[in-house]
């Protein structure tokens, strides 16, 4: 029981995380179609800055924490700038264009970082508690806190604000929003700036876990890809739904919940979910247009 | 039958030359001389340690070339060349690793059968899956043989890696040399095989079916056995490229350099390249594989994320204005030779139907009546087994969309030699009803093809049995020309389909555009085009979806003396949508008229024509009591 629950708690850990990535990925996919590749990089670039100030300069936690998102929102802001430059390229190429932004970050990152692995310190101490016989940090309560705080926070804003319904009617017809007056640059570059921010958040959270490692981050925001998909990159709440689900099937079979398995089986189990994701998401969005046509 | 269309001949041979860039299988001069030059330079000049850089090079260059084949043929981006690539590395020195040429070759059959098998398995989701999801689905599969295939030591072999054959050589000729000829002829052979197959009637199958997979299906491809083609030969491509990899290395590089990121840059190499022809990939291969690995021969070390995401960043870049960049250089070239004096600018051509087609060059009316009935296409049939004569029926045929009824209980009969037209206002079903009869959407009620119930068919073997359509909207290849784009169908080539293609090609004006892509023509013109695929086998009933809808009234006219011509000779059923009054009177002897998906009226063209509910739905005439 005691191992469920480390597990479950570890998992739902995770999710979040995948789930506030995929979040950021949904709203860059709706305003501009193109899928931000660019969120492993700014998560990469967010925990780094993260680590610096805290680390290096010894800059206190918040405000580190909140440097670090701004930059990483800078950073987005650019790629939405950058889309909006491309806006008549092929949207694969901008996809590819947001890799070479996480490639370029990843570079930059390896090359300012010791070369010893490091973690960052948590922004919410390193205290922790025991519950129902497992361990439970601060820092695993706070993610998921301040996870839930910045998705409900997201989605207030994009439904109930006046920003939020200038960004829903790009989602819905960019020549049509244009037609009203809605300046879309800048709610493209908005929206792209939140979206970094939120990757920045995400890299900042994950990173005092699993390493400040630029490939784990690009699995992260692969399985935050898997995550938005699931709910066809169109709705937030599926999205970040996605990640959970995906975090927490991950953190169960790999928390040795069910025994000793053999090398990589452990692994099987997400990846097949993601697949049965794909598979359910991409026959329903076919579906849809068959009807709509 | 040439000598009408002379001067569309020379039209048609301006615009070829304008528009031949945009052409996919076309190898171009340059890339590839460039290639063929760089190649044997680096295997007579390179010294041994950089011979290395080459071979990883050219390998490189293979899996983009495997890669190439989904995206260009499919609009697919798999996102696992590098995890294939891997596993087939792996298991080609998993056995090589056991000694002697028997387990090396088991190693490479292992290795190519289960790649094919992987690539399979991707082919079968952009069954299920297509655009964004098939990229999500194929980074699962990536996802899948890093995190579980390449967990398992036995199979990498661990840290050691696993040791793979490579000729002890010695002198100039040496191991690296013979790996490097080994390797680039391996890749320059299968380069001029996908050149072939993508100049081959199965290659421009392959680009309908992944770019218009409803036109593939009217024709009667099997789109996906096609699909799943496509991505055999990209498995085999890439099973090869992964067994070379470990023969050039020796051993099995480590499980980091077949990872996502990998995958991903893998995936960028063709796109990277232009799409245009296949010699440049492998010259972005060489930037991408090539150039590292030499800096850092030379001491220079640059990060190799860094350096992925500068060349990828180039490359975009350069593929994206590749024409601009391409035009400004040739500009500089032609200042340099003239000394300064100003561009050659080459002359502008109007892409117009008329044009295009030499207007007035090519015999109407009578003339072209007379000729028809004096000399016929050879009668071609597409060589399928299923073979159903007589009258197309649908009975009862109930569309519904959700909670939408698009068609509400209509029958239709088209009996040999009979030509029925369908009317109505937009949104009143006539496509619909279409797509139920070629199976396209489906419906309730039965629908019958010379008596056999075929209600159950999918539309590839409706369209094999002689139902042919076009559609609305012309569903061909952009990117094929119209020669490639007419030859795509089920069936095999035979000298009668190859001259009663040429025959339809004379008698629409088209002969002289054979070469001409089709994104640069008139949309009436691609209407032309599809029919002319229709046709391209004697079909048992022609289904035209508003047909003159774009051309010019002459060749409108044009198009119903064909037609007419054409059915008179070989008596198949006609069944056309059209809003042109003009038209529809002239090519029908029957006529259905639908409103909000119901059959309001249906009899002979006269009397359909005179009735007060018709004149209302139809023509828009107030109907007095």
């Amino acid at each position: 029981m005691a191992l469920f629950v480390s597990a479950l708690i570890i998992g739902v850990f995770l999710g979040t995380i995948y789930g506030l990535m995929a979040f950021g990925m949904v709203a860059s996919y709706r305003i501009s179609r193109v899928v931000n590749l660019g969120q492993a990089g700014v998560a990469a670039l967010g925990a780094t800055v993260y680590y610096w100030m805290t680390a290096q300069w010894g800059a206190p936690v918040i405000v580190s924490l909140f440097a670090a998102i701004a930059v990483a929102a800078l950073v987005g802001g650019f790629m939405g700038w950058c889309n909006l430059l491309m806006a008549d390229w092929p949207k694969g190429f901008v996809m590819i264009f947001t890799l070479c932004v996480t490639l370029l970050l990843f570079a930059y990152v390896d090359h300012i970082l010791p070369p010893t692995t490091i973690a960052p310190v948590s922004p919410f101490g390193s205290s922790g508690f025991n519950f129902a016989l497992t361990y439970v940090a601060a820092h695993q309560i706070g993610t998921f806190a301040v996870t839930l705080a910045t998705v409900a926070a997201a989605t207030a804003l994009i439904r109930f604000t006046r920003f939020g319904l200038f960004v829903r009617a790009i989602y819905d017809d960019p020549a049509g929003a244009a037609t009203l007056g809605i300046p879309l640059s800048i709610y493209v570059i908005g929206v792209w700036a939140m979206a970094g921010g939120m990757g920045g958040l995400a890299g900042i959270l994950i990173s005092n876990r699993t390493l400040l490692d630029t490939v784990l981050l690009l699995f992260v925001s692969v399985y935050a890809l898997a995550g938005a998909v699931l709910g066809g990159l169109e709705s937030f709440a599926l999205a970040f739904g996605g990640g959970v689900l995906l975090g927490t099937t991950e953190g169960i079979l790999g928390g040795g919940v069910l025994g000793q398995m053999p090398p990589g089986t452990e692994a099987l189990g997400t990846v097949v979910i993601m697949a049965i994701a794909v598979f359910y998401a991409g026959t329903k969005r076919r579906h849809l247009a068959h009807l709509q046509t | 039958m040439n000598a009408p269309v002379t001067g569309a001949v020379a039209r048609g041979g301006a615009v070829s030359r304008l528009v031949a860039p945009l052409q996919l299988t076309k190898l171009r001069l340059s890339p590839l001389a460039v290639v063929i030059v760089l190649t044997i330079a680096g295997f007579f000049l390179l010294p041994n340690d950089l011979l290395y850089a080459g071979s990883s090079s050219v390998v490189a260059g293979l899996v983009g070339l495997g890669l190439f084949l989904p995206i260009a043929a499919l609009r697919e981006l798999p996102l696992n060349g590098a995890g294939m690539a891997g596993l087939a590395a792996y298991l080609f020195a998993y056995n090589g690793s056991q000694g002697g040429l028997g387990h090396h070759l088991l190693g490479l059959a292992i290795a190519i059968i289960c790649v094919i098998g992987l690539s399979l398995l991707g082919g079968l989701a952009s069954l299920a899956v297509t655009g964004l999801y098939f990229v999500v689905a194929s980074l699962v599969i990536q996802v899948g043989i890093e995190k579980v295939i390449f967990s398992i030591p036995v199979l990498t072999g661990g840290a050691s890696g696993r040791s793979v054959y490579q000729p002890d050589l010695s002198g100039w000729f040496g191991t690296q040399r013979c790996i490097y000829l080994v390797a680039a002829v391996i890749v320059f052979a299968s380069m001029y095989a996908i050149h072939r197959l993508l100049k081959s009637r199965m290659g421009f199958h392959a680009v309908l079916v992944g770019h218009m997979p409803e036109g593939a299906s009217a024709t009667g491809l099997r789109n996906w056995a096609v699909k799943l083609m496509v991505f055999g030969v990209s498995g085999l491509l890439i099973a090869m490229a992964g067994c070379l990899s470990a023969f050039v290395n020796g051993t099995p590089p480590p499980p980091f350099s077949f990872g996502i990121i990998y995958s991903v840059i893998f995936m960028a190499i063709p796109i990277a390249s232009g799409m245009r022809d296949l010699s440049s990939i492998l010259l972005v291969a060489i930037a991408f594989v090539g150039l590292p690995i030499t800096l850092e021969h030379f001491g220079i070390s640059i990060p190799p994320n860094f350096l992925s995401g500068v060349i990828l960043l180039v490359a975009l870049l350069l593929g994206r204005h590749r024409d601009r960049i391409g035009h400004l250089f040739r500009g500089m070239w032609q200042r340099f030779r003239s000394g300064g004096a100003s561009d050659v600018e080459e002359p502008e051509i109007e892409l117009t139907g008329a044009a295009l087609k030499g207007n007035g060059a090519v015999p109407t009316g009578s003339v072209l009546l007379k000729e028809l009935t004096t000399l016929a296409p050879p009668v071609v049939t597409d060589g399928s087994q299923i073979r159903a004569q007589g009258a197309l029926e649908g009975r009862q045929i109930t569309v519904r969309f959700g909670g939408v009824v698009a068609v509400d209980n209509v029958s239709v009969r088209v009996g040999p030699g009979e030509r029925v037209g369908i009317v109505g206002a937009n949104g009143a079903g006539k496509t619909t009803m279409f797509n139920a009869l070629t199976g396209f959407v489906p419906c309730e009620g039965t629908t019958l093809l010379g008596g056999e119930d075929i209600s159950s068919w999918p539309p590839f073997i409706r369209a094999r049995a002689g139902v042919r359509r076009t559609f609305q909207q012309p569903r061909l290849a952009d990117i094929l020309t119209v020669g490639q784009n007419v030859v795509c169908g089920h069936g095999r080539e035979s000298v009668e389909r190859s001259e009663r293609l040429a025959w339809l090609l004379d008698h629409f004006g088209l002969a002289a555009m054979r070469d001409v892509p089709v994104v640069a023509l008139p949309f009436g013109v691609r209407r032309e085009v599809e029919l002319i695929r229709a046709l391209s086998v004697r079909p048992q009933v022609l289904m035209l979806d508003e047909p003159v809808s774009g051309l010019e009234d002459d060749e409108a006219e044009r198009l119903v003396e064909v037609l007419l011509g054409l059915q008179a000779k070989e008596g198949w059923g006609l069944l056309a949508i059209e809003h042109d009054l003009k038209f529809i009177t002239s090519i029908s002897q029957h006529l259905m008229v639908m409103e909000d998906g119901h059959l309001v009226a249906q009899g002979p063209i006269d009397t359909v024509l005179q009735e007060e509910q018709v004149r209302r739905v139809y023509l828009g005439e107030a109907v007095t009591a």
